[in-house]
């Protein structure tokens, strides 16, 4: 069961080294250039209790509803379409935003908040303590006041 | 090849760990404080522990300011009220503060407008419409000026027996403004964003100011315009904050002292830009109390006490008002409708 | 399969050794130069590497779910005996892989670094039960050769002053 291992390194190592590098690479090419920020497409960040707990983007989005629950309160987080017109299949629908579209608290204000759209906009159910922001790199300003 | 393996990797191991501290990532904390959310974004080599005071500073701070809070000066003074209440020397300070605040802007902020707004249930689960008469036995309660305020041993303060302090209307600018001073001795830049109200310290990390995108009241998916500007506060108030709706009529919860109703002012917002966060907080409410001609002599009144103090007002005829101080500093989004106009 | 005294001995010995690497390697602040989640300079593994080679497979994965259920249990945090344990078994089964391979043992102490990343992340994939961590792993392994190379060399200075001495008689 004793075995020496060699202790000095050789060309075999490199090819790990490189064998790794080129993982991360992949990875890396398949991470962050195929859901590609294309200038506009903004990210839905959702977190509880100051963590975050799921992140998509708003085509993400449109594929199903998240629920999701903290402190007694459960609410339910869905897209927001729009229809735009297109020349050649008549309609087209895109993803503008998220909305809350029901929740169980008491005051309601993250279902009145309505829908965001745009970097920056957040929606606050304040008794979940789940705060859902949209985070884009293309905003021309860094924060939203009001 | 031992030797050349591993001074290379020493090397590479360097130069990332350069890189790495080149990228500058913000220390990011929400803290769930003073019945709203906040998120403290902090810039610099220990920014970390900036936001972990500052976080510390919040939750001493809602426990010292909330006059629901068990155990809290604030509440023993109200519990006591019409007999000197003993208090640390901060809070005498800031009930002083609130107090001048009220003379000053006459009456229109006025930290003891509480048993008013326990009438309308705003804070609770189920606000409703007090009567007339209730208003008026009610209405004789309010005025800061009844505020006592003596220094012996340690600063004592005493209220009217049937007057209750509520320091809503300006904590979240003061703790602001406390969070500010944190960032600052730890060596930090950032954004302190308390419920939607910011506080700015410092510049960006490139050097450049922060741009703030003003929400638009009437819509909430748009913006009024873009602040550029840094170190300083940004307090709105207005009727699309807390309110609720009885058969048709919207009551929103920035009461006007002099009749215990929601203003009336013409005004669907008032923000305050200004240096000191206290004040920007408690005249926000003030400015939107007074309406448009009213707050313009606000900048005049306090000018002397703080050094930036401007206002961005929008009226309910769908007009944006600045006051001239904010030319070059407000851009106004063309686009949204409204009719932007210099408040003078 | 028979252990001896001595081996068994030598297992515990390097348990509390890889305990206390872990608890050590906490207080170096990597996360500041390196500022991502999950990275750590993974010292414990110098430990696993060496009992690889002294006392074969099955021990050193003995020691391996030692140090990570006792680790989890002292750090008093359970959802980190998740991360532990799928980091070291990857780490674990792709050293075996290579360890009797033409590889030194850089060469497998930094795949084992790679494969703990992974493992790592997969932990974390699990617990949030979306794809959100795996945007970390590209980073995490390019400096996982950096972590492997050091924990190899330190295991190789190890092998080095061990030379003489005979541990297993």
């Amino acid at each position: 069961m004793n075995n020496s291992p060699k202790l000095t390194p050789g060309k075999y190592d490199l090819i790990v080294v490189a064998a790794v590098l080129a993982l991360a690479a992949l990875l890396g090419a398949r991470f962050w250039l195929s859901p590609a920020p294309e200038s506009g497409t903004l990210l839905a960040v959702v977190e509880i209790d100051g963590a975050e707990v799921d992140r998509f983007t708003l085509a993400q989005a449109a594929e199903e509803t998240r629920t999701y629950t903290n402190n007694g309160v459960t609410l339910t987080v869905a897209p927001c379409a729009t229809v735009k017109r297109d020349a050649e299949t008549r309609t087209q629908t895109e993803t503008a935003g998220v909305r809350v579209v029901s929740s169980d608290c008491p005051t309601q204000d993250c279902v009145h908040t309505g829908q965001i759209s745009r970097a920056g906009q957040s929606i606050v159910c304040l008794p979940a303590h789940i705060v859902i922001t949209l985070a884009g790199a293309d905003a021309d300003y860094d924060l939203i006041t009001g | 090849m031992r030797k050349r393996f591993l001074s290379l990797l020493l090397t590479a191991l360097t130069v990332v760990s350069l890189t790495a501290c080149g990228a500058e990532k913000p220390a990011v904390k929400t803290v769930y404080a003073m019945d709203t959310v906040m998120t403290l974004t902090a810039y610099g080599k220990n920014a970390e522990e900036a936001v972990a005071a500052a976080e510390e500073e919040l939750y001493r701070l809602d426990q010292l300011l909330d006059r629901f809070a068990e155990n809290s000066e604030l509440a023993a003074i109200n519990a006591n009220a019409g007999a000197p209440t003993g208090v640390s020397d901060e809070l005498a300070e800031l009930i002083a503060l609130s107090r001048h605040i009220s003379e000053k802007t006459l009456g229109a902020f006025d930290p003891t407008v509480a048993p008013v707004m326990d009438a309308w249930g705003f804070g609770g689960e189920s606000p409703r419409v007090p009567t007339q008469p209730e208003l008026e036995v009610l209405l004789s309660t309010i005025g800061a000026a009844r505020i006592v305020i003596s220094y012996e041993d340690r600063p004592r303060v005493t209220i009217g027996s049937a007057q209750a302090l509520d320091l809503g209307g300006i904590a979240k600018g003061y703790a602001g403004g406390c969070v500010k001073e944190i960032f600052e001795k730890y060596g930090c830049t950032g954004v302190i964003d308390l419920g939607g109200d910011v506080m700015l310290a410092g510049k960006k990390t490139d050097g450049k100011d922060w741009r703030v995108a003003v929400k638009d009241p009437n819509d909430p998916s748009d913006f009024l315009g873009t602040l550029t500007l840094s170190d300083c506060a940004v307090v709105t108030s207005g009727i699309y904050e807390r309110n609720f709706t009885e058969d048709g009529v919207l009551y929103h919860h920035i009461i006007d002292p002099a009749t215990g109703r929601p203003a009336e002012s013409g005004l669907v917002s008032a923000t305050v830009v200004c240096a000191d966060g206290a004040y920007a907080d408690a005249l926000s409410t003030a400015a939107f109390v007074l309406g448009a001609r009213g707050a313009v002599s606000l900048c005049d009144r306090f000018g002397t006490e703080t050094p930036l103090l401007e206002l961005l007002l929008v009226t309910d005829d769908g007009r944006v008002l600045c006051t001239a101080g904010l030319d070059g500093i407000f851009e106004p989004n063309t686009e949204s409708g409204y009719l932007y106009e210099q408040l003078s | 399969m028979k252990i001896t005294t001595r081996q068994l001995t030598l297992c515990a010995v390097l348990a509390a050794l890889a305990l206390a690497l872990s608890y050590l390697e906490s207080f170096f602040p990597l996360a500041l130069l390196i500022p991502l989640p999950g990275v750590k300079l993974g010292l414990a593994n110098i430990v696993t590497v060496f009992a690889l080679y002294t006392l074969g497979a099955p021990m050193a994965l003995c020691i391996l779910l030692v140090r990570c259920t006792l680790g989890a249990l002292f750090a008093g945090n359970a959802s980190a005996l998740l991360f532990s344990l799928l980091g070291g078994f990857a780490a674990m089964l792709v050293m075996i892989a290579l360890h009797k391979s033409r590889l030194s043992i850089f060469g497998v102490s930094i795949a084992g670094a790679a494969a703990h990343n992974c493992g790592q992340v997969l932990a974390a994939v699990l617990t949030l039960g979306n794809a959100a961590p795996l945007s970390y792993l590209p980073f995490l392994l390019l400096v996982s050769p950096f972590t492997g190379a050091l924990s190899g060399f330190i295991a190789a200075l190890l092998f080095r002053a061990m030379k003489n001495i005979q541990l297993m008689q």
